[in-house]
């Protein structure tokens, strides 16, 4: 997660490491502490592959520092794990929402896209949860599973309206999903 | 060729010099055994299409097929004919007779269409025993409860063999559990060949459907297919990885 976190942070702009530790808290209002040890090990681990790039900057009286920058690779790697829906419902608030902030910073994908697309494979597992529980009269406690996990999603699209809302103009079209049926 | 067909659909009430554009150009055509749902918030303009598709109400511009036929066309008479013989209306509110019995209020549409007492009577009791509601044949509806005067309108609906069954918010006065019922039921009749379109704001509703069309402020902007869904132990698998 972190490791996303830091792509789209640097898709935003270069950074250098404290910088990206001040970004990352400050977009989750200081509910998501991280450690500067773990910002560099990841970073690390990003250059080694391939995902950033730094570049040493001087600076007067103290030792050079690195600014981080995104890749090419790295934009791929970004863009393809922003359009990812998330399957099945878990964490829906955390990692969701970080990708809505992420994808509003790095403005590499559509918002709006991104809504549309989680709405659809939300909308899926809840077509599978009710095709469950029609299939599941006798065994009381996996409809008493399948009808929590259904409230859950029944919350989280109610979210993704008011995403929607706040996010989208009115009759946006999503783009890039889904086809719009009879518009050319 | 599609059941059913909407082409650049427009609806624009007036009222008191204020216009309100229900509908801004929807294009649609399903085709026949689909279930299909179309989903978006109060007031975008489902009940407004769903009068138009069978003919409760004209359009301000573009053209309905039910079957071939041009309902804008068709004149109050013919289109009334229509609604009896091709297309089976289900409403949020039920709309049940409440001075006639469960069995008068489904047989109704039958005799209108002039189709023999005894063959109706016969068609009835299945589709009634099918709905579990045989012992309800001569109850009237304000001895039922709402998933069961739903059930009956189900029946209403279906006696004459509709091409396509419309239904509005068919769960929207029911508890849970007797709107999963009506659902299930709704499935069933599908999975049998049944061609149905279904208007709704919730997407619980929608989810039983295999088409979800999304609409907003009087237009579609989206739809996706939803496949059928996979056997029991692949779905509970899934489950069991989030729980
Ligand atoms: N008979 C009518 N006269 C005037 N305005 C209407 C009438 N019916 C619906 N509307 C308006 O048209 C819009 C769409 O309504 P409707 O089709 O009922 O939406 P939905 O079923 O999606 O809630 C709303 O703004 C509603 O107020
Ligand atoms: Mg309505």
């Amino acid at each position: 997660m972190l490791r996303y976190a830091l792509l789209g942070l640097l898709a935003e702009q270069p950074r250098h490491g404290y910088d990206l530790k001040k970004a990352f808290e400050g977009m989750l209002g200081g509910t998501w502490p991280v450690n500067i040890g773990q910002i560099y090990s990841t970073l690390a681990r990003l250059e080694r592959d391939g995902l950033v790039v730094s570049q040493s900057v001087p600076q007067e009286l103290l030792p050079d520092r690195k600014v981080y920058s995104l890749t090419e690779h790295g934009r791929r790697v970004l863009t393809q794990w922003l359009e990812t829906p998330l399957f099945p419902p878990a964490r829906l608030k955390v990692d969701f929402f970080l990708k809505l902030l992420l994808a509003r910073r790095s403005g590499m994908v559509d918002v709006c896209a991104l809504i549309w697309k989680q709405r659809q494979a939300f909308l899926q597992t809840m077509a599978n949860l009710t095709s469950l529980l029609s299939h599941s009269e006798k065994d009381e406690e996996l409809r008493l599973l399948a009808e929590g996990l259904l409230y859950h999603l029944e919350a989280d699209l109610k979210w993704l309206d008011r995403c929607e809302e706040a996010f989208c103009a009115p009759e946006h079209p999503p783009s890039g999903n889904g086809h719009v049926p009879g518009n050319p | 060729m599609p059941v059913l067909e909407v082409r650049n659909l427009h609806k624009v009430y007036r009222s008191d010099g204020v216009e309100v554009h229900a509908l801004r150009g929807i294009d649609l055509q399903v085709e026949s055994g689909e279930f299909v749902a179309v989903m978006g918030p109060s007031g975008c303009g489902k009940s407004t299409l769903l009068h138009l598709l069978a003919g409760l109400d004209l359009p301000t511009e573009g053209e309905v097929f039910v079957q071939g036929q041009p309902v804008h066309q068709l004149s109050e008479s013919q289109r009334a004919r229509l609604r009896r013989r091709i297309i089976g209306f289900v409403f949020q509110s039920f709309n049940l007779i409440p001075n006639l019995t469960v069995a008068d209020n489904v047989d109704m549409p039958a005799l209108l269409a002039g189709r023999a007492a005894d063959e109706v009577a016969r068609e009835r009791d299945r589709l009634l025993q099918r709905l579990g509601l045989a012992e309800k044949r001569d109850a009237f509806p304000a001895h039922l409860s709402g998933g069961e005067q739903q059930r009956v309108a189900i029946a209403r609906a279906l006696i004459n063999h509709p091409t396509v069954l419309l239904a509005d918010e068919p769960t929207g006065n029911l508890d849970t559990r007797s709107g999963m019922e009506v659902l299930n039921l709704l499935r069933q009749f599908h999975q049998e060949g049944q061609t149905i379109v279904l208007v709704t704001h919730d997407p619980k509703v929608a989810s039983f459907a295999r088409r979800v069309v999304f609409m907003r402020d009087g237009r579609f902007v989206s739809e996706m297919a939803l496949p059928e869904p996979g056997d029991a132990s692949r779905i509970l698998a899934e489950l069991l990885a989030i729980a």
